[in-house]
């Protein structure tokens, strides 16, 4: 070996050894701060910060819809593809304990055995899905996270999620409406409440900017706020806690009892127009809306049309009045009998004919042949100008998402047989927040308010918004309001279910019972029953309409949802101590 | 280095007597494997946790290894280099059989669509590692024996080894094997315009094979612009650029690379001098191949006082052997050299070549013990 060739060796590697640290040294030092900055940026990731969504108050101030702190979970499935065995076995089981323990009033009719299996399916489905990553579970308690954890799986990551949280449970369901995932996955409001406030409700997500892993996991080191989060709005309702209760179990308790498919009730309060209840049924839970079909979303009590019937006919004896084309002791000159309007024969409910009645006595013998007369001496021009006054045809503006606005027939396509059906209320559509808003202006003297559900909109002692006093256009002379509401006084002290009436109240009401119009003919079995009506009468504190479709127990209103409406009057004017 | 080296076989016969092993160099190697097992532990929590769920798995591992090694380190520090020179054909002959078994459909681990290694369990063995050691001592031995081959003779031996090395196919490996062989043959003398050919043809076939084939072409061109296609070709080259260039002079500090959370790839094998790289900076690199160059300085300084030409050569073939295979792995994370997938000697993760380099340091070791102290003296 000679010493020259391993003297070279020696060199030659230094040579490298020299080349290298060069090379170490450029990337280093020299490119140091540019590789640096660029090494950061694929390492700093901008993530949005979700804002709590807004909460929603009662106006005595109980929470209707708070927040709560749940977990997603989910998978990075390239790092583990042994997992794909595992998961649908361990997993399924505390995905249904924690579904159960969320459930508000667990059904019987759940086995566990089989929720499990349809996790297992679902596990199964998106393992299958190609993707990398997976969402596994939304909705995860706590509890069900440490579980999770506890068993000790790689790849498995959890978000923080806020979700909605109901105190409340199912109560006015409808009226809230609930929050869902849209297209790409991120919380939104709808129907109700959180449809129409969606945007209010939500606020605007900050961004924060994070250090994260190639594949995403937050390494725990500083983060830094880039935009700050503002935080949703808090809505007030006009909507009373103790109402609402009220009117959800009467509601529930009249549509068991008289066998009604289903009903919706509504409260206002005359002067300011504010909701104080309303609700429908059957409704669902809006804390898993997903269990329920889609149909049950939907607020009746804004969205439904339905034919009046006779609660209708207060309105066009007020139209009547107010035009002067009579008054209340106006006789009918044409009640003995049946009236034939083209090929159309109009009967009494009962058959029964009153000639020469007043006008106060039509309203209380709910008379169509009376009101067929009211409706000829206002003529066309008045009825269907009186029909736009009173707000039919168009929206009520009411602040829920999901209002219908029903509209009416253009003028030319008003016959005179439809003149005549319209003025006790059939043959036109109308939704329930409709009819309680027109019957408000009976109560208030005349003015025809605008219905509004949510009173003030604040953020953090701060309020944004608060519900305007206005009490809109004046439609009816105070004359008039104190003869219709007479007229409606009356009615109920003389009217068919004046036996179901408290005694100690003094109630200004109408009751109606519509025939349900099927592919272009009424049912004559099938009918929707009404109430409405407002008390106390001298000073009225809020209008209520309720309604039963198809009550099977009685067809009639004054037999149906009359006693449903006194129950809830009753119950009330304790609670309001209204004597 | 201006000792004179006595001729082939005309020196004493006479074996100096045995002596202490070279405790500097013992302690030399110490550091080495101890650095090597503190940068696994700190590189590897991420990967070992997400892969494995248990953030120490790679370092329980390689410390297992490490045992091992150290076992047979001083197994073969005991035996002494005469039998291994009685038995170095053998040896060579056996060691090629499971390089040969890789050559059975089924056998063997294919990663990358290379098949380099046998899942023995405990250890994915790698029997190029066996190769290279058999191959070192073999060549050391036909050196310095009586019936003298050329070395076109000798080149067609190696030409055994190394096509099948090729076939898995190991490219690094090869480079690796030809140029600590090509090693023995520049310091046993021989010619050196036939040695001059031999580099020749030998970086001609290296050419020719790289760009015969579209994945090491692929790498080549990843050097000259390792941004050109950052999110897929040259992914691995841009992120050990990245990985450099966020350690700056000082490094961001022990246990703070960011480049771990699985940015770059091989984080705790082929890449793993970059994450030291980034957590103590150019001068963290620099000291600490200062500390290698010495390891290998030492090294070479067993070889050139050993007692015999064959303790020499085999001294002096092992020592090329690390020196290289740091210089391979070297290039590739400075982005001066195509990647190949070398592990640095005793830092890299894994047990083959870990076992193996241990194995031979212990040879090393053993010739240390008949140091030649006389021509120190002279010199």
């Amino acid at each position: 070996m000679k010493s020259s060739r391993l003297l070279l060796l020696l060199l030659s590697l230094s040579f490298c050894l020299l080349a290298i640290l060069t090379r170490f040294f450029y990337w280093q030092v020299v490119a140091g701060d540019e590789l640096s900055a660029t090494a950061q940026k694929q390492r700093f990731k901008t993530v949005e910060v979700s804002a709590p969504r807004g909460k929603i108050y009662t106006s005595d101030n109980y929470p209707m819809v708070l927040n709560q702190n749940l977990f997603s979970l989910y998978l990075y499935l390239p790092n583990c593809p042994s997992l794909s065995r595992e998961l649908p076995e361990k997993l399924p089981p505390i995905f249904v304990s924690n579904f159960l323990a969320q459930e508000a009033s667990p059904s019987a009719d759940l086995d566990p055995e089989v929720l499990i299996e349809k996790e297992k399916d679902k596990i199964n489905q998106s393992l299958a899905s190609g993707k990398n990553w997976l969402i596994l579970k939304r909705k995860l308690s706590l509890n069900s996270k440490k579980e999770i954890e506890d068993l000790n799986l790689n790849c498995l990551s959890f978000e923080s999620e806020n979700f909605r949280d109901y105190p409340e449970g199912s109560m006015s369901a409808q009226l809230l409406g609930f929050v869902g995932f849209d297209k790409n996955g991120s919380q939104k409001g709808y129907f109700g409440l959180e449809g129409f406030y969606d945007q209010q409700l939500s606020g605007l997500p900050g961004l924060m900017v994070e250090e994260k892993t190639l594949i995403g996991q937050p390494i725990f080191s500083e983060k830094r706020l880039k935009e700050s989060v503002n935080s949703g709005m808090n809505l007030k309702l006009y909507l009373d806690r103790v109402a609402q209760f009220i009117l959800e179990e009467e509601l529930k308790k009249g549509i068991g009892l008289y066998g009604a498919v289903s009903g919706w009730g509504v409260i206002l309060d005359p002067l300011s127009g504010g909701v104080l209840a309303m609700a429908g049924f059957p409704n669902y839970d809006p804390g898993n809306y997903n269990q329920f079909s889609g149909d049950l979303f939907s607020n009746p009590a804004v969205s439904e049309g339905f034919e009046p019937g006779s609660i209708f006919k207060p309105l066009i004896m007020a139209a009547a009045l107010e035009e002067k084309v009579l008054r209340p002791e106006t006789k009918c000159d044409r009640c003995a009998g049946p009236r034939k309007i083209g090929d159309y024969e109009i009967k009494t409910w009962n058959e029964k004919y009153h000639p020469d009645s007043t006008m106060t006595e039509v309203i209380q013998n709910s008379d169509n042949i009376g009101m067929v007369f009211v409706s000829e001496k206002l003529g066309k021009e008045h009825l269907l100008s009186w029909l736009k006054k009173f707000g039919f045809g168009e929206k009520t503006g009411i602040d829920l998402q999901g209002e219908a606005g029903l509209p009416i027939r253009s003028d030319k396509d008003w016959y005179p047989v439809d003149l005549a059906t319209v003025s006790f209320g059939q043959g036109i559509l109308v939704t329930p927040i409709q009819i309680t808003r027109a019957f408000s202006a009976l109560a208030n003297q005349g003015w025809l308010i605008k219905p509004k559900v949510v009173q003030k909109i604040w953020l953090e002692d701060k309020d944004i918004f608060l519900a305007e006093e206005n009490r809109g256009e004046r439609i009816i002379s105070p004359n008039v309001s104190e003869e219709i509401k007479k007229m409606l006084i009356n009615a109920v002290e003389n009217g068919e279910a004046k036996n179901f009436k408290p005694a100690r109240l003094v109630i200004a009401g109408k009751t109606g019972t519509a025939q349900i119009p099927i592919s272009g003919h009424y049912d004559q079995e099938k009918t929707i029953a009404s109430f409405i009506g407002f008390t106390p009468a001298d000073n009225p504190k809020f209008v209520m309409l309720i309604s039963l479709r198809e009550p099977s127990s009685s067809p009639w209103g004054s037999e149906t949802a009359a006693p449903v409406w006194f129950n809830i009057a009753n119950r009330l004017t304790y609670y309001w101590q209204l004597f | 280095m201006t000792a004179h080296f006595p001729k082939k076989e005309t020196g004493p016969k006479v074996k100096p007597a045995k002596g202490k092993i070279d405790k500097n160099l013992l302690i030399l190697l110490s550091i080495l494997i101890l650095i090597g097992l503190f940068l696994i532990g700190d590189v590897s929590l991420i990967e070992a946790e997400v892969k494995f769920g248990d953030r120490f798995h790679f370092l329980k591992r390689q410390s297992t290894w490490v045992i091992i090694g150290s076992g047979l380190c001083f197994l073969t520090a005991k035996i002494d280099y005469s039998v291994i020179r009685k038995f170095a054909r053998p040896f060579f002959i056996l060691s090629l059989f499971p390089l040969l078994l890789l050559l059975i459909p089924g056998v063997g681990v294919t990663v990358y669509g290379a098949k380099r290694w046998f899942d023995l369990g405990f250890i994915n063995f790698q029997p190029v590692e066996l190769v290279k050691l058999s191959s070192i001592i073999y060549f050391s031995s036909l050196a310095v024996s009586e019936e003298k081959k050329t070395v076109w003779q000798q080149l067609i031996i190696l030409l055994i080894p190394g096509l099948l090395v090729l076939i898995e196919p190991d490219f690094g490996s090869l480079v690796l094997l030809v140029s600590s062989v090509g090693l023995i043959w520049f310091l046993a003398e021989e010619n050196l315009i036939q040695l001059f050919l031999l580099i020749v043809s030998g970086l001609l076939i290296g050419g020719l094979l790289i760009f015969t084939s579209p994945y090491r072409t692929e790498r080549v061109m990843g050097l000259v612009n390792p941004f050109h296609d950052p999110q897929d070709k040259s992914y691995h080259v841009y992120q050990l650029v990245l990985t450099l260039g966020s350690g700056g002079w000082f490094g961001r500090g022990m246990g703070n690379s960011r480049q771990k959370y699985q940015y770059l790839p091989e984080a705790t094998t082929d890449s793993i001098v970059a994450l030291m790289a980034e957590e103590f900076g150019f001068l963290g690199i620099f000291l600490f191949l200062l500390l290698f160059a010495l390891f290998v300085f030492r090294c070479f300084r067993v070889a050139r006082l050993a007692p015999d030409p064959f303790c020499q050569l085999l001294a002096a073939g092992i020592t090329g052997l690390i020196a290289f295979q740091s210089i391979i792995n070297l290039g590739a994370v400075a982005v001066l050299l195509p990647l190949t997938g070398m592990p640095f000697p005793f830092i890299s993760y894994g047990g083959s070549s870990l076992i193996t380099l241990m194995t031979a340091m212990g040879i090393l070791f053993n010739i240390s013990r008949y140091q030649n102290k006389k021509w120190l003296k002279k010199s």
